[in-house]
């Protein structure tokens, strides 16, 4: 029901036959991601997942605007976009914090960019760093948090440029298994509370599966999303709905289509 | 066990922190005291020829002599100054090693000169550099701001070309121009790596100075060593070394203080 309502409207992110080549005509040539095609609205949590190596992290990139795509179009609510801007936020892997700049400064990063007001940055800074319960630590510098503490950083940075679509590039994979449970957690009430609109990367089904209203499987290289799967387990999730029986059937689902991938890419001699 | 050992180790590793010095600090001075106690030792039991060489507390009378007539002040203030305005024009190697540093084209281009002109001993160009700029000031300050401009540029570059490449992308990713990835990601990336080069700087700066006073000039550090020297006052001379040498320790402990200050995130 939900689908017919959004399906009408513009979507807040749309990419058209996405080809990213690097190298392009060298003998090194690799051809990253072939023909991606998506359409992604508001308020969607949206996974993407795929052996290694497919081409995640490059579609995240090319989305964002860090990459230019060899061919294709992308589309913010029916604009095309020329490179990073306002619109998409990025939470990094490694989480790409200033080691210089305490919290307040590195969430404050992409307001003081775009040159907002002090009186807004503040007001907006001190918002988010709470919101990822980060109060009173404003102070502190990376080196003297947590992995999770400062991916919390990463993801307030994010959040207070408050851009349309939040992009996460497998925020929790450098975070250990017992922080990373309780973060998914976390970021999906965020998400809830805020309404925000996310496309995540990760490599783990579990957790796609758990955050997600829509999982895009990608293929091994040259990339392509090669399924979509609609996960229809009803919002707010807590780690409990990870005992759901449909839970275990989706993640099956999920496994039985990545296996034939990472056997294919297996075969190719790459994993 | 192992909580009877931390009621234990506590309150005495807290009373040692009361009364103790650092080790950095206790262990070279008793170092430095065995040195001084045996070259004493030697210089009383006639082991030292005093026209070769001398020993600590004949050193030491010299230098107690010329603080009270107030002659190494002078000397210390023209050598000083040339050092202060040599190495402020230096610093221009800072903003130069950031350029080269990020774009790739101008460290093409010039790169190979200033690697040359680095390993080169600058030092042998004094006598040009005196023909040039004569016998005064200008050009002592001049071979100090030769021998220094190139160490902190070097660095500089390096620091740039060091910045973490996961960090600039953040940058670009929010929207960064080029004059705020400098500010924000580049410059403060590169800091550590400027500290290192005017810390190297500033030996080679004390060098050029010296070296340059010597062969030509009538004032300044260098040149009242070469006047002691040539009157064959090894204590006087080696006096003035030594104020040299405690010169050095002390900026470099100066600039010491001064990253900590000015790099805070780095204290682990």
């Amino acid at each position: 029901m939900m689908e017919t309502v959004v399906k009408t409207k513009t979507p807040i992110l749309q990419f058209d036959s996405l080809n990213v080549i690097y190298n392009e005509g060298e003998p090194n040539q690799v051809h990253a991601l072939k023909n991606v095609s998506g359409e992604i609205h508001e308020g969607e949590f949206i996974s993407i997942i795929g052996p290694s190596g497919c081409g995640k992290s490059t579609l995240l990139h090319t989305l964002d605007g860090l990459l230019k795509a060899t061919s294709g179009t992308i589309f913010v609510n029916g604009s095309p976009v020329h490179g990073p801007d306002g619109d998409r936020a990025m939470v990094f892997q490694d989480f790409a914090l200033m080691p210089w700049q305490t919290v307040y400064q590195n969430v404050a990063f992409g307001l003081r960019l775009a040159g907002k007001k002090e009186s807004e940055i503040r007001d907006k800074v001190m918002h988010y760093i709470k919101m990822v319960g980060l109060d009173g630590f404003e102070q502190k510098y990376p080196h003297q948090l947590s992995g999770g503490m400062k991916q919390r950083v990463g993801i307030a940075r994010g959040f207070a440029v408050e851009p349309k679509v939040l992009l996460m590039d497998e925020p929790f994979s450098a975070i250990d298994e017992q922080t990373r449970e309780i973060m998914q957690e976390e970021v999906l009430k965020i998400m809830l509370n805020e309404k925000k609109t996310v496309v995540f990367i990760t490599h783990s089904i579990d957790e796609a599966v758990f955050l997600s209203s829509r999982i895009f499987l990608m293929s091994v290289r040259p990339g392509q999303i090669v399924e979509e799967v609609k996960i229809d387990i009803p919002y707010p999730r807590t780690l409990e709905t990870k005992s759901l029986p449909e839970y275990q059937e989706y993640k099956q689902v999920i496994w039985d289509h990545l296996k034939g991938e990472v056997r294919r890419q297996y075969r190719k001699g790459e994993a | 066990m192992e909580k009877v050992e931390a009621t234990i180790n506590v309150p005495s590793s807290s009373l040692k922190k009361r009364k103790k010095v650092p080790q950095s600090v206790s262990y070279p001075v008793v170092t430095l005291a065995i040195i001084l106690f045996v070259w004493e030792l030697c210089g009383r039991f006639n082991l030292i020829d005093p026209f070769m060489f001398s020993w600590p507390s004949k050193i030491f009378v010299e230098a107690q002599d010329f603080f009270a007539t107030g002659e190494v002040f002078k000397h210390l203030a023209v050598s000083g100054m040339e050092v202060g305005f040599g190495f402020a024009m230096a610093l221009i190697g800072i903003p130069i090693g950031l350029m080269m540093g990020y774009w790739k084209k101008l460290e093409l281009a010039f790169d190979p000169f200033v690697t040359a002109l680095y390993t080169t001993p600058m030092i042998a160009l004094t006598p040009l550099f005196v023909l040039w700029f004569g016998l005064e000031t200008l050009s002592k300050v001049m071979m100090v701001f030769a021998l220094s401009i190139f160490p902190i540029l070097i660095n500089t570059m390096a620091g740039v070309k060091m910045t973490e490449v996961s960090l600039i992308k953040a940058a670009r990713s929010y929207g960064a121009s080029e004059r705020q990835m400098f500010k924000e990601v580049i410059f403060p990336s590169a800091i550590p790596f400027i500290i290192t080069g005017i810390r190297l700087a500033i030996g080679r700066a004390l060098i050029a100075v010296v070296v340059a006073e010597m062969l030509a000039g009538n004032i300044g550090i260098g040149y009242a060593i070469r006047h002691a020297s040539e009157l064959f006052q090894t204590a006087e001379y080696l006096a003035y070394v030594v104020v040299l040498m405690v010169l050095s320790v002390l900026l470099t402990e100066l600039l010491k203080m001064f990253e900590k200050k000015l790099a805070p995130w780095r204290d682990r």
